[in-house]
């Protein structure tokens, strides 16, 4: 068997799920692939958010979703062969609006490797000085890390929060719509930021923004209507769109 | 025109039954106070407090309440130490861990016993659970702090459930997925993020708690035990400030120093009263800031 | 599964903390489950361990002697009585004040006592009975004969009468039988020494029967001294051939027992046996007995103690006696004199505070005031309204200063809930109305007020459940006349003041809980009607 070039973090085969008795999503296919930024759209309510959900099991949160198909991580079915909890150490999640925790900076970072269990300060200090850098944070607020992280602004906490699944030292950082609720300085340095953290991660990003896709992402889904319209390397989606759908949405007659 | 005046007249009106209460505090508060603080023309104020020589129809009479003070401490912590634990764990079933339909039974069940008369808990405590102090610790009567603490305890029981209930479910959603995100379980969401966030509520829900401890007078008169003197354990009769206000009313003669010293009961309740009351208010205000 | 150990670990943690969390919660239902049915259990069900001196065993019929018929006691249909003991039926006959079936039945009734015409041997028989040492009291009535003997009783409230066996067999249901209850144990005073602070104490039906069956052989078995048991039985022949057919039914005696041939040797055996114990009739003692102990039998009473009876009668005698009737009247009136005043107040203020004020400073400390008066603690309205209401103003004790002090204290509940069903009331309603052209106060009486009432409804319920809860404050206000009320100064006794005097008063307990389940009922009630109307909220809102 021929082994690819680039592996793939997580395969999703035939993905089908319902709140109660609405189906969100359709026979969804998906391949990740490892350092790899890959970029969802699609016109709101059209499942995306739902999709990139189910990836960290977060829908388990909600009751009455029933999930059919198959979604693997590694190899490994990530229902029936993972801890949940394990899961999510590795598979991390930035939220759209950013929610830091009301505590301090670093508490904020700490949380996540306090919760599996490192308490040695010296350890805890050197995560944090490390996820804060790799966070491009480090150096606006490490004069202040003992201070509310509710008090930085809007662009600086949403970059704490990346900062704190960063500590966790995930594999895969899913972001659903990261920079929707952010100024545009905020978004390009957070779009950079990005960039830079698919050398050593692999990343999933839910986004409205066409723009933004076109410009951060390796590969893309188009999803409609809980359906995966087309996937493809980004370039393609863009400029040589297969299916019609995909080309009204790329130029903006819908959505 | 003469609709528009009528309705002036009728606003007016309105407003004056709106200000009933802050008058009626206002009025309570000037005439308790001015009914109790002749007490120390006779009796210096430090005295007053920390003696524990109650002997108002001695001669000559002395006012000491320090027993009373202490009783109403011991009654009230002994009855925050059992109901806190219970009440954050009840409260943190119904937010977090019971199906919404468990959580409305449940808040039922809670409003029933905020309801129940305090002379009801009183004949319960008297009744059923001094006989078992009686019967577990040896004492004679099975009254006193402990058994007073005990029935205290449930009754502030529903005050700590509701408040740390709706402090909890006010926080919002997106922290406790934050927390779930990184790889936390249920409960380390609970005990380091939605507790902590909610900490303000649940503290204004404790202080009301204490509030209305120390504030209660029926049911602790039919279990404390009623004995003047300084407690010296748990299993002690003991008698509170509020047990002491209703005691002694009864026969405390017209006009009397004796009636007086009642009031003068009834200011240092009142200061204590009001403190928590504010204390409340402020704590509330912090956790309704916080969710904006 | 993959997962690692220290996810295991927190796992585990998750586990035994939640097991703690549904401990404590299953721990407070049960709680909650065990008040409510604790109170009204024991408020409808009494049972008490009451000594007496005669022993649990009825007789319809009484024979006195071979030479007349046996007598039978009847009381009118309305007297509760199931049975009479001898000492108590003397009393009733010969007590020099005219007696009350209180003490008997807790009921406020004047015992009318009838006899037959004297001169009869039966008569001269059975008065010598009831009477004893004493003699029959001058408020007794004569009946001609026994048929109008038992028409008098049929027909006078609290009568008591007596009838030959023979006139008793058509009474029907016109008058009811009273069983008397005169066979006592006496023992002999070796079986009442104390030793090492054992002392026997009384006796239980069962183990009296136990005794003369042979069973029981030592008085160490029931609670005694180190002492055999000599059980005694006295002549088999009348009158006390009743005993025999009572305690020895079928006849046997066993060898244990000792069988006397004449009411004098069985007082003797009594008095000279060591360790002897036997069975005669309560006069015997009375009448011979110097020397003869009687020992007391523990009897077990229960029954219904919330009955209609006890809602419908009036109360007597501070609530030991009758029913608590005109105790729940008062109570109603507190409520209804309550509700009059405060509603008005408490709802048009919230209107003002909601509808007409502007959020600013004033309604903040509008709106302070409200919540401070909530946390007042009731003994100092209690204070308050006693040396103000009641003594400065002159009002009295009764139902003024008590209405306005308890308004005081229910008008925040009053306040709050209104304000939030009023919050609650889409603006679109009110726009709706004032576009059409209404003015405020006519959009506000006939859009938002209804659409808001099932909430200020809610709060006038919670008011009324914590105005009849209250104690404290009615005590020095409101006062303990527990007759019916009469007029709006005078004191009147309600619910919560009838229960805490029963109690404090160790006046009946058994009533104490019963007044107890009728609180708990209202509460239920009140708790109830809330949920449905808070039910009705959600629904009209549209939930």
């Amino acid at each position: 068997m021929e082994k690819n070039e680039t592996k793939l973090k997580i395969k999703v085969d035939n993905l089908d799920l319902y709140y109660g008795d609405f189906q969100a999503l359709k026979e969804v296919d998906m391949d990740i692939e490892e350092n790899k930024v890959t970029a969802l759209i699609g016109p709101s309510g059209c499942g995306k958010s739902t999709f990139i959900r189910t990836l960290n099991r977060m829908n388990d949160l909600i009751d009455d979703v029933t999930i059919t198909g198959n979604i693997t991580y590694d190899g490994t079915d990530i229902y029936g062969g993972y801890d949940v909890i394990e899961l999510r150490k590795k598979i991390g999640m930035v939220f759209q609006k950013p929610n830091p925790f009301p505590m301090s900076v670093y508490d904020n970072v700490a949380y996540g490797p306090k919760t599996h269990g490192i308490k040695n300060k010296a350890q805890l200090d050197e995560i944090v000085e490390r996820s804060l850098r790799g966070a491009a944070l480090w150096e606006e607020i490490k004069d202040r890390l003992h201070k509310p992280a509710l008090g930085i602004s809007g662009g600086q906490q949403q970059r704490l929060c990346i900062a704190r699944v960063l500590a966790v030292e995930p594999d895969v950082v899913l972001m659903d719509e990261p920079t929707s609720a952010l100024d545009p300085i905020s978004t390009s340095r957070i779009e950079d930021l990005i960039d830079d953290l698919k050398k050593n991660y692999t990343i999933v990003i839910v986004t409205h923004n066409m723009q933004q896709a076109g410009r951060i992402s390796d590969s893309t889904s188009f999803f409609f209507e809980g359906v995966v319209i087309e996937t493809g390397p980004t370039e393609e989606i863009f400029f040589n769109p297969r299916n019609k759908k995909t080309e009204d949405y790329i130029s903006g007659r819908f959505g | 025109m003469k609709s528009k005046r009528f309705e002036k007249v009728i606003e007016s009106t309105f407003l004056i039954f709106a200000s009933v209460s802050v008058l009626s505090v206002i009025f309570i508060t000037f005439f308790i106070v001015s009914e109790g603080l002749p007490l120390f023309k006779y009796i210096g104020f430090f005295d007053f407090l920390l003696s524990s020589d109650w002997k108002p129809t001695a001669d000559p009479p002395s006012f000491g309440i320090l027993a009373f003070i202490v009783g109403s401490f011991w009654v009230t912590f002994g009855a925050l130490l059992m109901a806190v634990p219970v009440g954050l764990a009840v409260g943190i079933f119904m937010a977090e861990m019971s199906t919404p339909k468990s959580a409305r039974i449940i808040r039922s069940g809670v409003e029933l016993l905020a309801g129940i008369p305090s002379v009801i808990y009183g004949l319960f405590g008297f009744f059923f659970i001094a006989p078992i102090i009686r019967g577990l610790f040896g004492s004679p009567t099975g009254l006193g702090i402990l058994t007073a603490a005990i029935v205290l305890a449930i009754m502030v029981l529903p005050t700590i459930i509701n408040i740390t209930e709706s402090s909890l479910r006010a926080v919002p959603q997106d922290l406790k997925e934050g927390s779930l995100a990184l790889g936390a379980t249920h409960w380390q969401t609970i005990v380091h993020t939605i507790v902590p966030a909610a900490r303000s509520g649940i503290i204004a829900g404790i202080v009301l708690g204490i509030g209305r401890a120390v504030g209660e007078t029926m049911a602790v008169l039919m279990v404390a035990g009623n004995s003047p003197i300084m407690p010296k354990g748990p299993l002690s009769h003991v008698r509170t400030l509020t047990m002491n206000i209703v005691t002694d009313l009864k026969y405390a003669g017209v006009g009397s120093l004796h009636e007086t010293s009642l009031f003068t009961t009834g200011i240092i309740l009142f200061i204590f009263i009001m403190i928590t009351s504010l204390t409340v208010q402020v704590y509330l205000k912090r956790s309704i800031e916080k969710e904006m | 599964m993959i997962i690692s150990a220290h996810t295991k670990k927190t796992k585990r943690q998750e586990q035994i903390a939640k097991g703690f969390i549904w401990f404590f919660v299953i721990f407070t239902i049960i709680i909650l489950a065990w008040i409510v049915l604790y109170v009204l259990f024991r408020g409808f069900y009494f049972r008490n361990e009451v000594n007496y001196d005669v022993n649990d065993m009825k007789e319809q019929q009484i024979i006195l002697n071979e030479d007349v018929e046996p007598v039978v006691f009847i009381v009118h249909p309305g007297v509760r009585l199931d049975d009479l003991t001898m000492q108590e039926l003397r009393t009733i006959y010969t007590k020099a004040r005219k007696e009350k079936w209180g003490p008997y039945t807790q009921q406020d009734l004047r015992v009318e006592t009838f006899v037959l015409p004297p001169g009869t041997a039966f008569t001269d028989t059975v008065n010598g009975f009831i009477e004893g040492p004493e003699e029959i009291n001058k408020f007794a009535t004569t009946a001609a004969d026994p048929q109008s003997m038992i028409g008098k009783v049929s027909s006078t409230r609290g009568a008591i009468g007596y009838i030959p066996a023979s006139a008793a067999e058509d009474i029907g249901k016109k008058v009811k039988i009273a069983s008397i209850r005169r066979i006592s144990a006496v023992v002999h005073p070796s079986v009442k020494e104390i030793v090492n602070n054992v002392q026997m104490q009384e006796l239980t039906p069962e183990q009296l029967e136990d005794i003369f069956r042979g069973e029981i052989e030592n008085w160490r078995e029931v609670g005694g001294i180190d002492l055999p048991v000599r059980p005694i039985l006295p002549p088999k022949s009348l009158p006390y051939s009743v005993i025999h057919e009572k305690i020895l039914p079928d006849g046997f005696i066993p060898e244990e027992v000792r069988q006397t041939d004449t009411l004098e040797e069985f007082c003797e055996a009594i008095k000279t046996t060591p360790g002897a114990v036997g069975l005669c009739f309560y006069n015997n003692i009375i009448e011979t007995g110097e020397g003869l102990h009687i020992e007391e039998i523990r009897r077990v009473e229960s029954g219904m103690n919330l009955t209609i009876h006890y809602l419908i009668e009036a109360p007597a005698r501070s609530g030991a006696w009758g029913g608590i009737s005109t105790i729940i009247i008062n109570t109603f009136f507190l409520i209804l004199f309550t509700l009059l005043f405060s509603t008005p107040i408490g709802v048009l203020g919230a209107i003002y505070l909601v509808e007409y004020a502007r959020q600013g400073r004033l309604v903040k400390i509008l709106r302070l005031g409200t919540e401070t008066l909530a946390g007042i603690p009731s003994i100092v309205f209690g204070l308050f309204g006693s040396i103000f209401f009641v003594n400065m103003l002159g009002l009295g004790i009764g139902f003024i200063s008590a209405t306005l002090t308890v308004t005081m204290m229910i008008l925040p509940t009053i306040i709050r809930t209104t304000e939030e069903a009023l919050k609650a009331v889409p603006i679109s309603f009110r726009e709706g109305s004032l576009a059409l052209g209404a003015t405020k106060l006519q959009t506000i009486a006939r859009v938002v007020i209804p659409a808001a009432s099932p909430g200020i409804l809610t709060g006038i319920i919670l008011a009324v459940g914590r105005t009849v809860g209250e104690t404290a404050v009615l005590i020095y206000t409101l006062g303990s006349n527990y007759e019916l009320v009469r007029g709006p100064s005078s004191s009147a006794r309600v619910l919560s003041l009838h229960l805490y005097n029963m109690f404090a008063e160790a006046i009946s307990f058994d009533r104490t809980f019963a007044t107890g389940a009728i609180l708990i009922f209202i509460v239920l009630l009140v708790n109830y009607s809330t949920t449905k109307m808070i039910g009705r909220m959600n629904r009209m809102a549209g939930k």
